[in-house]
């Protein structure tokens, strides 16, 4: 009996001991998600799968004066794989009413070209609320980007 | 002997034909464009890329592997830096290593002020991505299309031959695009 009550202590004891440590482990997924999601925040990384072109406009206020502010848009694209393709592209933003800002942009780029800059004069009244972005190889499918600018 | 050294010449031969690429020109090593570049052979088929770690700029850039083109992978800067990346990769069986850099990062404008998208925390993310990746090819706004219900989409999609396509598209994709389509600021 004495034996019995002996090893039902110690089991829980060792019982009560392990309990404390229950839950203390790292949650790796969790962990992990967390890192990944503001590794991606960081590249606004968007693509849901292999992307054939990377692309990507930047929108620079450069001057302005009582009426007018002057944008420049500068697009850079490639080809994911390193290839020589042409890839034309078309991009616009337009304010937050969503009326166009400025005309739209077209052209294509060759030879290994991998960025253009445009000048966009827009009215200074007008608050920049999205950019339309669309790229291709020539007859391929559109790649779209549709960013907003607004909170 | 000899053969060993016929061995490592080759595997050193091999090596050298490792290469990075830079995807974007130089001239577009600038601050706040995620810049992609790709490891390649000298045939231009992508080599796996199986880790990558900075040795410099570490507070200025991140790096990161294309999760879905693991050949290539992004350095993103947010000022003006010197980078140099470690990219490990594995070659007959062994984790090789090759430095890449120092690579200048410039400021992307005189004034330095980019307009930056707010961090995407939005909750019509699915349908914003689904509106840009199956509907804006023909609806070059979503304005255009605002204050839609389930309904009148699906019906659009059932009896108007362009939007046949779209067809594969299921309920809840569609509520997700209705939801966005709802809620344009």
């Amino acid at each position: 009996m004495k034996k019995f009550v002996k090893v039902l202590f110690l089991i829980f004891a060792v019982t009560g001991v392990v309990a404390q440590f229950q839950n203390c482990a790292k949650k790796e997924a969790a962990f992990t998600d967390e890192i990944v999601e503001e590794t991606f925040s960081f590249f606004s990384y968007r693509y849901e799968k292999a992307t054939p072109i990377y692309y990507e406009l930047q929108i620079i206020p450069v001057s302005s004066d009582a009426t007018y502010q002057t944008y420049k848009l500068i697009l850079f694209a490639a080809n994911s794989d390193g290839g020589a393709a042409d890839i034309q592209y078309e991009f616009e933003i337009f304010d937050s009413a969503g009326k166009s800002m400025c005309a739209l942009k077209t052209g294509s780029l060759s030879g290994g070209v991998s960025r253009v800059e445009e000048s966009c004069i827009a009215l200074k009244a007008s608050v920049l609320g999205r950019a339309l972005v669309k790229v291709r190889n020539p007859g391929g499918a559109w790649e779209v980007l549709n960013e907003s600018y607004i909170n | 002997m000899r053969l060993l050294a016929v061995l490592l010449f080759l595997i050193s031969t091999e090596l050298q034909a490792q290469q990075i690429l830079p995807l974007f020109q130089n001239d577009s090593l600038r601050t706040f464009v995620t810049m992609p570049f790709r490891l390649r052979k000298s045939t231009s088929e992508g080599i796996p890329i199986v880790s990558i770690k900075l040795v410099s700029a570490l507070s200025e850039c991140k790096a990161m592997i294309d999760p879905n083109i693991t050949s290539n992978f992004l350095i993103r800067c947010e000022s003006p830096a010197s980078v140099s990346v470690d990219v490990y990769f594995e070659f007959n069986g062994v984790i090789q290593k090759i430095r890449y850099g120092p690579l200048t990062v410039a400021q992307i404008s005189d004034t330095g002020v980019v307009v930056q998208p707010p961090a995407v925390t939005d909750k019509y993310k699915t349908g914003r991505e689904l509106f840009a990746a199956k509907c804006m090819e023909c609806h070059q706004s979503p304005y255009e299309k605002e204050n839609k219900s389930f309904t009148q989409i699906k019906q659009s999609i059932q009896s108007v031959g362009e939007m046949n396509k779209l067809n594969v598209l299921t309920d809840a994709q569609i509520q997700a695009i209705r939801d966005y389509l709802n809620h344009l600021d």
